[in-house]
């Protein structure tokens, strides 16, 4: 038989997980594209890379049996003739994924409404195809080219799933209150791994980490209460996310579609938001004025904010409101009226 | 044996949805599911693609093979105001995303009547007893019989 070789040539490493490293790839037919590398290891036995080996296809067979446009498309597996390297090759998204601009600061709520409503459509078809991802977080949310997001790492996927339920388990700080009690999975806690993560991407990775870790505290009820939100996410948004990190299972949405639906009632504003040390502020583009508000904090205990027109152009600035000296939590309820 | 239905009303910025299996031989139809879908505010383009794509998806993997949706018709009442219209728009996305997905029909109130029994569409529609007759399954809400008698008056039972 024709001894064939492969056209795909590894590039540089774009990102690692717990289950191997991607780098850039080309073939010369979808270039660019993303492989997921896996080297054995010196000192690991046979059984040890042959388990990793059949994880790795495992992860290939359920990004197929997913295949959709809200998912990461998988291409094909490349095998060395020597058994010690084997390459699963996906699609590239070009948009990298959700993790670095999240860490960069909240991001606009009517872009993460978008990405929300693209990872419900791919969700649902995961689920409705037998799978639970169990690894729903910002860096599992890929944008390709066109700014559309897909799920993508299924290393935790599983179809092992009986009545409902599956072996628990995923990123620590998106685990739903039944895995702790029950080491439980199911769609119910793919949707709170999914409220968590749009909690984070409204907010930014420094707003969320300044509060308790879910890991210290989702065990003991109440998460969703803990809370602390930037006072423009809306009072609909609110709502979907705390709907979506109810203690009970049954008081979440019944699946992707369900909050799909709940989604399409969030209004789609486009709020862009920096927090820095003393100082938060957001802005709008509304027609030919830009919109900025500022909350400044004086100190521990003083704040004030204001909201100023900007012409986009040519015109003068004009001072919307400018308030006094107050206490954050009085500052937060003016914002919150504020941009209701 | 029977065949997966999904009968479609669209009324202003939303659509109501009847998920149902229509057995081959007598029997009730089985209602699966009665849902709305709410068309995403803000830019309308943008949410037209998430309303085409939740639609398809859902008839794709629940594995719909027919559509039936109540098409648009002239208003009796006055002019036809923009809201019209952009329903109008709307059913045609309900019919493109279905049609991409399994074969779609539409189908009038007027000519439910002149062709489904001898009564008019809306005297089924408030009769009780012809719905706990014909349909079985899932809870239909109140608003939900007019979806639902699509798929009757096209499925010939």
């Amino acid at each position: 038989m024709t001894n064939l070789q492969s056209t795909l040539v590894v590039g540089e490493e774009i990102s690692h997980g717990h289950f191997g490293r991607v780098h850039i790839g080309h073939d010369g037919i979808r270039d660019p594209l993303a492989v997921k590398v896996l080297f054995a290891i010196e000192g690991e036995t046979p059984h040890q890379w042959s388990a990793r080996k059949t994880g790795l296809l495992q992860e290939g067979a359920s990004l197929e049996k997913a295949r959709h446009r809200n998912i990461v498309a998988v291409h094909y597996l490349c095998a060395s003739a020597t058994d010690d390297a084997i390459h699963l090759v996906m699609e590239y998204c070009s948009g990298g994924s959700f993790d670095a601009l999240y860490k960069a600061g909240p991001i606009r709520p009517d872009l993460v409404l978008k990405a929300a409503r693209e990872i419900c459509h791919g969700l649902a078809a995961l689920h409705d195809r037998g799978m639970l991802h169990r690894d729903i977080k910002p860096g599992n949310i890929l944008l390709d080219a066109n700014g559309v997001a897909k799920i993508g790492d299924f290393g935790f996927v599983t179809d092992e799933i009986i009545e409902g339920y599956a072996i628990g388990g995923g990123y620590r700080d998106h685990l739903a209150p039944e895995f702790y009690s029950d080491r439980i999975s199911s769609v119910r806690t793919d949707l709170w791994a999914l409220g968590v993560t749009l909690y984070r991407l409204l907010h930014g990775h420094h707003w969320y980490a300044s509060g308790p870790a879910p890991r210290s505290v989702v065990q003991n009820g109440g998460y969703a209460d803990t809370l602390e939100w930037l006072p423009h996410i809306g009072k609909k948004w609110r709502r979907v996310i705390r709907n979506l990190l109810k203690d009970a299972p049954d008081d979440r949405p019944t699946d992707a579609r369900a909050l799909n639906r709940l989604l399409a009632d969030v209004e789609p504003l486009n709020w862009h938001c920096e927090i820095s040390e003393d100082r938060t502020q957001w802005s709008r583009v509304v027609k030919s004025r830009e919109i900025v508000v500022t909350l400044e904090k004086h100190n521990g205990r003083s704040f004030s904010w204001n909201a100023v027109s900007y012409p986009v152009t040519t015109g003068k600035s004009k001072t919307l409101y400018a308030s006094g000296k107050m206490g954050y939590r009085q500052a937060e309820r003016e914002l919150r009226a504020y941009f209701d | 044996m029977s065949t997966r239905w999904l009968g479609t009303t669209v009324s202003g910025d939303k659509a109501v949805f009847v998920d149902a299996s229509v057995p081959d031989d007598d029997g009730p139809i089985v209602v699966n599911a009665d849902f709305t879908v709410k068309l995403q505010k803000g830019d309308r383009p943008t949410a037209y693609a998430a309303f085409a794509q939740e639609v398809a998806d859902y008839a794709q993997e629940k594995g719909i093979a027919r559509a039936a949706v109540k098409g648009s018709a002239v208003s009796q009442q006055g002019k036809p105001t923009l809201a019209h219209f952009e329903a109008a728009e709307l059913r045609g996305v309900v019919i493109g995303a279905l049609a991409s997905v399994c074969g779609t029909e539409t189908i009038t109130k007027a000519a439910i009547s002149r062709h489904y029994g001898d009564r008019k569409a809306d005297e089924y529609i408030k009769d009780d007893g012809f719905w706990a007759e014909n349909f079985d399954g899932q809870d239909l809400r109140a608003g939900s019989r007019e979806a639902a008698f699509c798929i009757l008056a096209k499925c010939s039972k």
